[in-house]
């Protein structure tokens, strides 16, 4: 935990409501080093002590104030004003300045540090690192105290009393931290594509995964038996093959024959392939493509020359000439020319196009004589018939068997041709199990292709990596949030406990009695067998429960307190100022004139006090100080207004 | 942007590649050639192919020293289509400007390759009309010999 030393030194008002150009310090002349122990600060009402109050809690948590216009200067002359608050912060001197433009109703933190910045200011309420974020608006109520919070501590519809044990042990701190974290989760669980946050939906995805692995076994086993059925089939048709090739070497003439017919499908096939290739090579040329395209664009060619397409001269040649001086026929240009040239020269293209053009035009114009593909087509039709010829030919020469030896070969061939069938159709099976290929597919789903379950299989152990990372992450989140709240409602329940005994020794220190002592603290702190307090009891028990928290806290902070003394009976508030200055290094009290009975006699004791009185001037209206202590003693408050400089 | 082939047509001449005895084709460009051709003849525009069917960015060796005549018969097509006068320099200028474009690969246009892949479209719309499920290569090239050139000469 950090522990602040603060110590406050004066505070400064420049064209705020009645204050002109104040200064208020709180730094006792003879010792530079350190404030008073004590500044009593005589203030009557209608002088600006609640704006002075809210001033210095503003500048100090940085919080802007909501109206500012409620701080602007009397003189309605005047547009701009501040407040500065001065001060040690770890031994360091630390000015924190609040602007004012009250005429667009806006103000700005300045920061000065002069040890670090030597003494320039800076934009911003510039806290130190480590305590910014501590000080904050509910931190610094509790130390720039008024009769408000006194009530609230004690009203149950409020929660000061438990917010204060928060703030000022940062408890609240591991709230902060929970948001935090739930903060981190669920930006990590947006981010995710998996979608996937809970452990139900991930054993789901993890179902599914296996489901998909089992798909891919019974995949495989698939194609192993495809695979060994066609090498089954292929070796059963080399055998068939081989039986039917035996028949002919039994037929010696027939062979013979076979073999020639078999030379000559082959050289007609291959004839095919080689006119098939020619005719593709000469129409991949779309002016040998057909005699139409050949004409057509022959005369496209011709004609893109009779129309001078694309002209000769280019637009930069027209730009170049829009800027010269002269035209080339040496008439001078002037902008009405220059504008028609540069219109005109729209509809030339640029250099770029007309090569472009050039090209289209180059390759359709002279172009080589048209090739007719008759020729080439009734070759294809010949061979074609050959092949066909060759094949009838094959089967005649199996008429030379005899009976039983051609029902023998017709029997193999019929197996051949059922084999070869059977074998088409596995290997097309195969294809659509095995392929990759988009084409085939289309239509298929990853309980028909290892392809595409492996595809699958893939993308749901990423999105299970993925989404078991997110699920892990957060079930590690909500152990961190589970044992910060143990360790708040253990270390609340252990502090809770102490500050009770600490804070009952205090009450009944300053009411002398042991019938009203704090019995809890839920939200707020609730009082031992009794419904209610009277105004002074409450303003004495948030004295002694405000004193013990920071009192525990070993924080080293000022107190500010706003009409103190009230309340309270001249009994308690006897005690109430014999015990206050024990309990902090630095008290800024701001009273009026009737709380000085029985109060100032207590606090007189402690001998390290200055007393301050600000009032107006009945002359000119403006607030002034005086730090003479009889001048104080014997200031009232219903002179306040009439007063005059003594 | 680039050329672009539906699946029924990769389908259609993939089959032919498969199972024929008697040729094969060079590359896809093969496939949308033959479709192509047809399509600038009939001068009509197919269906828009989706950016998932592009299969080439540029023109392919055996069609490179091709490129200009393949984009001056687009250009011809064009300016059928659309009606365009023989000697509308004008207009044929402006369609020309339309269509190419010297900073892409292929020296087309987005809107020429646009049109190009709809020729093909459709060129492959009437091929499969008049020949469906061919098996055999030369069967093929001689049906589309019949069908889509012959009939000009």
């Amino acid at each position: 935990m950090t522990n602040m030393d603060i110590k406050l030194l004066k505070i400064k008002y420049k064209n705020i409501r009645e204050f002109d150009d104040l200064e208020i310090s709180f730094m006792n002349d003879d010792d530079q080093e350190h404030p008073y122990h004590i500044s009593l600060i005589q203030m009557p009402n209608g002088t600006g002590k609640t704006t002075t109050i809210d001033l210095m809690r503003c500048a100090i948590s940085g919080q802007k104030p909501l109206k500012i216009k409620s701080f602007a200067s009397k003189d309605k002359s005047i547009d701009e004003g501040f407040f500065e608050i001065h001060g040690y912060i770890d031994n360091q001197y630390y000015v924190f300045r609040l602007n004012f433009d009250f005429l667009n109703e806006e103000c700005e933190f300045y920061t000065s540090r002069p040890n670090i910045t030597g003494g320039g200011m800076q934009k911003g309420h510039n806290l130190p690192v480590g305590i910014k974020h501590i000080v904050d608006a509910a931190f610094t109520d509790l130390f720039i105290f008024d009769g408000e919070l006194s009530k609230r501590l004690l009203k149950p519809e409020y929660s000061a009393a438990k917010d204060a044990i928060e703030v000022i042990y940062h408890l609240d701190k591991l709230s902060a931290l929970n948001n935090e974290i739930d903060s981190i989760v669920q930006d990590r669980q947006k981010n995710k594509m998996s979608g996937v946050t809970s452990d139900q939906g991930l054993t789901q995805q993890k179902t599914r995964l296996k489901n998909l692995k089992i798909t891919l076994e019974n995949l495989d086993q698939g194609k192993s038996e495809i695979e060994t059925h066609i090498k089954e089939q292929s070796d059963k048709l080399i055998g068939l093959e081989s039986q039917k090739n035996a028949y002919y070497e039994k037929y010696k003439d027939a062979k013979k024959m076979r073999d020639d017919i078999l030379a000559k499908k082959n050289e007609t096939l291959q004839s095919i392939i080689n006119n098939v290739d020619e005719t593709l090579d000469i129409i991949r040329m779309p002016t040998q493509y057909s005699l139409f395209f050949y004409n057509e664009l022959n005369d496209l060619g011709n004609n893109l020359v009779k129309l001078k397409l694309p002209k000769t001269i280019s637009t930069e040649f027209f730009n170049e000439l829009a800027d010269s001086e002269r035209c080339v026929c040496g008439e001078l240009i002037d902008e009405i020319r220059k504008q028609n040239i540069l219109k005109n020269a729209e509809a030339y293209l640029s250099d770029d196009d007309i090569a472009e053009m050039n090209s289209v035009k180059k390759s359709i114009k002279d172009i080589q004589n048209y090739i007719n593909l008759s020729t080439h087509m009734e070759k294809l039709s010949t061979d074609h018939r050959r092949s066909n010829e060759l094949r009838q030919e094959l089967n005649f020469l199996e008429i030379s068997f005899s009976d039983t030896d051609r029902k023998m070969y017709d029997t193999i061939k019929k197996e051949i041709t059922r084999i070869k069938y059977k074998i088409e159709n596995c290997s097309k099976t195969l294809l659509y199990l095995t392929t990759d290929d988009k084409i085939y597919l289309e239509g298929l789903t990853e309980k028909d292709n290892i392809y595409l379950c492996n595809q699958a299989i893939d993308e749901l152990t990423k999105r299970i990596d993925e989404a078991t990372n997110t699920v892990n992450f957060s079930t590690q989140a909500k152990m961190l949030r589970s044992i910060n709240d143990r360790i708040r409602n253990r270390a609340n329940s252990d502090i809770k406990k102490q500050i009770i005994i600490e804070s009952n020794q205090k009450i009944m220190q300053l009411l002398g009695t042991n019938e009203i002592l704090i019995g809890d603290i839920n939200n707020s702190l609730s009082i031992k067998d009794r419904d209610g307090v009277s105004q002074g009891q409450s303003l004495a028990i948030a004295y002694a429960y405000l004193a013990t928290l920071f009192d525990d806290s070993s924080h080293k902070i000022p107190f500010v307190i706003d009409s103190p003394a009230g309340a309270l009976d001249l009994e308690v508030r006897r005690e109430v100022s014999n015990i206050i200055p024990k309990l902090y290094d630095q008290l800024v009290i701001f009273i009026i004139s009737s709380e000085r009975e029985g109060f100032i006699d207590g606090i007189e004791a402690y001998g390290d006090l200055q007393y301050v009185t600000v009032y107006k001037d009945r002359k000119d209206g403006h607030v002034c100080t005086n730090f003479d202590k009889d001048f104080f003693m014997n200031f009232h408050s219903e002179d306040a207004n009439v007063i005059s400089a003594q | 942007m680039s050329f672009r082939l539906s699946n029924e047509v990769r389908k259609y001449f993939k089959k032919i590649d498969a199972n024929s005895k008697t040729g094969k084709f060079k590359n896809m460009w093969d496939y949308y050639y033959l479709c192509l051709m047809v399509g600038f003849r009939n001068e009509e525009l197919g269906e828009e192919i989706s950016e998932s069917s592009e299969f080439n960015k540029d023109f392919p060796r055996s069609y490179y020293s091709n490129r200009y005549q393949i984009i001056a018969a687009l250009i011809l097509a064009e300016i059928r289509r659309q009606g365009i006068m023989k000697n509308d320099s004008d207009k044929i200028r402006k369609l020309m400007l339309e269509l190419l474009d010297t900073d892409a690969v292929t020296k087309i246009s987005n809107t020429g390759l646009k049109r190009m892949n709809r020729y093909a479209e459709k060129g492959f719309r009437l091929i499969n009309e008049k020949i469906p499920e061919p098996v055999e290569m030369d069967e093929f090239i001689k049906k589309y010999y019949e069908e889509f050139i012959e009939i000009d000469c």
